[in-house]
């Protein structure tokens, strides 16, 4: 009975949806309070209905319920617990039911939390919202069932992918829907005010809580992401440039464009028609990224041409969500207004340019990511557009981001006194010139590109100390003082703080670990000896064990450092039997400096039996990525804490007191 | 039950939509919550003064700025909103939504299909594990065996392992009997079929040499014909594929039982050639009573409705039945019908076509997987 409750569930959310696309904004616009109102019942209804559709899904999961397509396809009686209850999201049906959670969670939020939104503009956001959900639950429905059963049922699931059995991976997917899904409801705020035909800092404010909760988790699910790459896929990169992560990273990046663009139309009342602008390509992105993703088309074009039900009908819904947006845009954003004027010198045009360099970097991104999938469609040849490409369009704008971020927050508004800045920043660029000459003296084996971004690297991190210190006039005033005033910054300054800090450490991380990564590949017996970045590693040979689903050949690897014994590594191939496929456990030192990291495989050909592939890897720096990006959720948390964002609703006049209930 | 928790659900949802109805209280207006925004952007950059996070003209001017915006959205227009119209249509939406969504789940959900978690299906899974430990042991004493083991046990593995999905091992033991001498035509296609599912469905350059071997054997036989039509399918002439079936339905003589199949794939080939549909009638024009139950039946069993569906099984049982009473050694069948009488709720002719199966299988040698598997199907009829 469970599957069947979660299928209708499902159909009475649809139904609910349908009700909630329609009457609150017709509501919104005649002046129906009870209509416009109602939006608040079918969004906890939605969100209800919709949890109770991913319970059934998870439950059927949980007891190996074998009637339910999704389950057999997708899970195994064998598999630990815990990846039974994440099979729920992992197929393409359970993921798309997540969706869609995420998206009437991010509604009912609106609904229940926005108590300072007029009612108006609630509505019409609740509306926008709707008309998604309704997209996505027919094309579940129709398309892709997750409830769709199976009779008689088989006595066993078909899938043990030891490869999703990582933990890493059980939680990237929820975190990283969270963060895509959650723009949605930024993208349904701007379609409510592009209808409503007003936007103001007051909007901006209503706004800048939904875009920092998305933003704060599609960060922490693309580092998450990248962390579980480095561990588990055992190629010893984070990042790879591959469509999958590219379309996490486009709506990242046109997100940060927008909060930052927010902050200008709530300070400034200006930016509008760009923050808007902003706000629906973010959510186009996730759309897209949906698309890519779940339509088949990276496998190959023409396999989604073959089977194209459910390829085309997200092309149907990414094409009127893009196409009538954008066309709504167009005609209502020139009533929006221009606001406050600036000059060159300024914040506000800081804040532009970083804004024009993320969408220029975006696109860069997008055409690398599309440009395969054209070449294929028109020329039937598979062409990959690799890491050479986005390197080499993508790190020229960043660099001179990071630049600008270093003085960004030191300019006023309106207009700022560009030597005044100098003087403050004389210092910090004498730093980071030091560093990056420290640098260059102590490894001067690497690509001059590096040095230079260590030295900008530098730049941020001292330049982002340095205004907080001039904030709060840390050694002007006796520290107590400065402690004081510290303390009564606004948690929004800290939570930009240390976001840029982040980004500092991101950059050093990044570099370290692309510019001076040593490694070696090698046919190993025991005994053989290599030497890497100063350590010595010795190969001892190969034990098997066994788990409890697979069979492993551990290597065993001692590593010498000044002749002393610092530790054993223990990297694995596991062979999982049932499923017939191997994975690679890698074994890492960790540790600040940097990433001793090895792998081993059973060598490809037949004569060299008896030897081992090893692969020694060291990456300097590397988790300073890890802390970089804790660093940015850390600080996208405490800005979303500030006071400020939860102003409350004024009490109401009692204008009728004589009706006014007892609450 | 079923239906009364999904009415239930709806319900609520019915009582959720009208309690909307008699919710009260003020609403803020777009101007009235622009203001308390101003108003509070005002009051922080007084804090942020008395704190001296700010100098004093950067404040002054702010505060005139903000106070612009105050006085901008004092003369904003707001629309009069009232609770009183309206309530119709949120009583119709209510009562709508369900009725939506009944329509919708009416066409999509399967409420005859009862959940089965894994754990309630001990039974069966203890059986499946029975059956792959009696597999072993047969195939370890055929391995064992110094002539090579009986032809007959190899087939019988390969088919067992056919049962469990396990296509590989199947297409193993069916191999040993192919590179007999005495290999005939139906081994042959056993392997075949064998090789064909453990690709999932794609025929390989080996299953293709296997199906020309039997072809070699007998070209007329109808299995190697069928298989060879799947390979120019798969070759991309669909419209050669189909002649190819077509055509030996011509030569047939009379209405045998693969013909069914034969119309199906036909069909489903005339379909991407833009031929039209051809029925059995078409070759014999008098041969109903020859149906036994393919791949077509099931097809249109599909859109029957429930009385016409269980009419359509009654008449297949009863056609099993007739079938059997010819061929009285065939325990998969009379195992199939006793299943089948007591799913249809006869008891006494379930009881009896299981008496014959009991018999047939209690001939069988104790170590014959196919024994103990009938034996629990047995058991689990009787229940």
């Amino acid at each position: 009975m469970t599957p069947e409750i979660g299928q209708f569930a499902l159909t009475l959310a649809l139904a609910v949806a349908i009700v909630q696309s329609i009457l609150p904004i017709v509501g919104a616009s005649t002046g129906r309070v009870l209509w416009m109102e109602s939006a608040k019942t079918t969004a906890v209804l939605q969100v209800t209905l919709v949890a109770i559709a991913f319970g059934a899904l998870m439950r059927s999961f949980v007891v190996s319920d074998f009637t339910v397509r999704n389950v057999v396809e997708n899970s195994h009686s064998l598999k630990p617990m815990i990846f039974k209850v994440a099979g729920t999201w992992g197929s393409h049906e359970g993921s798309l039911v997540l969706w869609t959670f995420i998206l009437v969670l991010f509604g009912a939020g609106v609904a229940l939390l926005g108590r300072n939104i007029p009612v108006g503009l609630k509505a019409r956001t609740l509306s926008v919202q709707a008309w998604i959900s309704v997209g996505f639950l027919s094309f579940m429905l129709f398309t892709s069932n997750p409830f769709e059963r199976v009779f008689p049922p088989p006595l066993d699931g078909t899938d043990l992918n030891p490869l999703l059995q990582d933990i890493g991976l059980a939680m990237h997917p929820p975190l990283l829907y969270f963060g895509y899904v959650g723009f949605s409801i930024v993208f349904s705020f701007a379609v409510a005010a592009l209808i409503e035909g007003r936007v103001d800092p007051a909007w901006a404010r209503w706004v800048r809580p939904w875009t920092l909760t998305a933003w704060i988790s599609l960060t922490a699910g693309i580092a998450l992401g990248s962390w579980w790459a480095y561990y588990e896929l055992g190629w010893g990169g984070w990042w790879f440039w591959d469509p999958v992560e590219n379309a996490s990273f486009m709506p990242w990046l046109l997100g940060t464009a927008l909060l930052h663009s927010a902050i200008v139309t709530e300070k400034r009342d200006t930016f509008k028609s760009w923050t808007i602008l902003l706000a629906i390509l973010t959510f186009s992105l996730s759309l897209l990224g949906t698309f890519i993703v779940r339509s088949g088309i990276l496998t190959s074009v023409h396999a989604f041409a073959v089977d194209p039900a459910r390829g085309v009908y997200i092309l149907g819904l990414l094409g009127v969500t893009i196409v009538g947006s954008l066309t709504l845009y167009a005609w209502r954003a020139p009533q929006l207004g221009s606001g406050g004027v600036f000059r060159p010198i300024s914040r506000e045009a800081g804040l532009l340019l970083n804004n024009l360099l993320l969408a220029t970097a975006t696109a860069t991104v997008l055409f690398g990511t599309l440009y395969p999938l054209f070449v294929e469609a028109v020329t039937d040849e598979k062409i990959s557009v690799g890491p050479p490409y986005f390197n080499a369009t993508f790190i020229p704008f960043m660099l001179p981001l990071v630049i600008i971020m270093g003085i960004g927050p030191f300019l006023s508004w309106k207009r700022a006194d560009l030597p005044g800045i100098w003087q403050r920043l004389r210092l910090v660029f004498g730093i980071a010139i030091g560093v990056a000459g420290i640098v260059w003296y102590l490894q001067t084996d690497g690509p001059l590109l590096a040095v230079v971004s260590i030295g900008i690297a530098a730049w941020v991190f001292v330049a982002t100390l340095r205004e907080w210190a001039l904030r709060i006039k840390l050694f002007d005033l006796p520290l107590s003082q400065s402690l004081r005033r510290a303390r009564n910054l606004p948690r929004a300054a800290h939570g930009m703080t240390l976001a840029h800090l982040g980004v500092a450490m991101l950059v050093l991380g990044f570099v370290g670990s692309t510019a001076w990564k040593e490694e070696r590949v090698l046919f190993a017996e025991p005994g053989t000896t290599v030497e890497i970045a100063g350590f010595e590693v010795i190969f001892d040979g190969v034990e098997r064990l066994r788990g409890p689903n697979y069979i492993a050949q551990q290597g065993q690897l001692r590593v010498l450092k000044d002749g002393r014994e610092i530790t054993l590594l223990r990297p694995e191939r596991r062979n999982y039997p049932v499923a017939g496929t191997s994975t690679t456990e890698s074994a890492i030192r960790s540790t600040l400096r940097g990433d001793l990291y090895v792998t081993i495989s059973e060598p490809a050909t037949e004569k060299a039996s008896g030897q081992w592939n090893l692969r020694i890897l060291y990456e300097p720096l590397v988790n300073w990525i890890w802390i970089g990006a804790t660093m940015l959720v850390l600080g996208g948390s405490l800005s979303l804490s500030d006071r400020r964002l939860r102003v409350g609703a004024p009490s109401p006049k009692s204008r009728s007191s004589a009706l006014q209930p007892a609450e | 039950m079923i239906w009364l928790v999904l009415g239930a659900m709806a319900s609520i949802t019915v009582l959720l939509f009208l309690s909307g109805l008699y919710r009260t209280g003020e609403v803020l207006n777009r101007k009235d919550g622009a203001l308390v925004i101003l108003k509070d952007q005002l009051s922080e950059i007084d804090t942020d003064q008395e704190r001296n996070l700010i100098s004093v003209t950067e404040a002054d001017a702010a505060r005139v700025e903000i106070k612009r915006r105050i006085l901008a959205a004092g003369r904003l227009a707001t629309r009069e909103s009232s609770r009183a119209s309206g309530r119709s249509t949120i009583f119709a939406s209510a009562i709508a939504t369900p009725l939506v969504a009944f329509a919708l789940y009416s066409q999509i959900g399967s409420p005859q299909i009862e959940s089965q978690p894994l754990a309630s299906r001990a039974s069966e899974t203890q059986e499946a594990a029975n059956l792959s430990e009696l597999t072993q042991r047969l195939k370890t004493r055929l391995e064992a065996d110094e002539s090579g083991g009986p032809s007959d046990g190899w087939v019988l593995l390969g088919q067992t392992y056919m049962r469990m999905a396990r296509y590989d091992d199947a297409a193993d033991a069916f191999e040993r009997v192919t590179v007999r001498d005495n290999a005939d035509i139906s081994t042959l296609l056993l392997y075949a079929e064998a090789l064909i599912a453990a690709e999932n469905g794609i025929v390989t350059p080996q299953a293709e040499s296997v199906i020309e071997r039997a072809s070699e054997m007998d070209p007329d036989d109808p299995g190697p014909i069928f298989y060879r039509a799947r390979i120019l399918e798969q070759d991309g002439v669909p419209d050669e594929a189909r002649t190819l079936l077509i055509e030996r339905l011509k030569r047939a003589d009379r209405a045998y039982p693969w013909m069914e199949l034969f119309l199906s794939v036909a069909n489903r080939l005339g379909e991407q050639v833009g031929e039209s549909p051809v029925t059995l009638a078409d070759f014999f024009p008098d041969s109903r009573d020859a149906r036994s139950p393919g791949a077509a039946d099931i097809e249109a069993a599909q859109d029957m409705s429930v009385e016409e569906r269980s009419a359509f099984v009654r008449s297949m049982v009863d056609r099993l039945a007739a079938r059997l009473l010819d061929d009285q050694d065939n325990l998969e069948g009379w195992l199939r019908l006793a299943e089948a009488y007591s799913v249809l709720g006869d008891f006494d002719a379930a009881q009896n076509a299981a008496d014959n199966a009991r018999t047939l299988a209690e001939s069988l040698p104790e170590t014959d997987p196919m024994r103990a598997a009938a034996t629990a199907r047995l058991d689990r009829i009787n229940k």
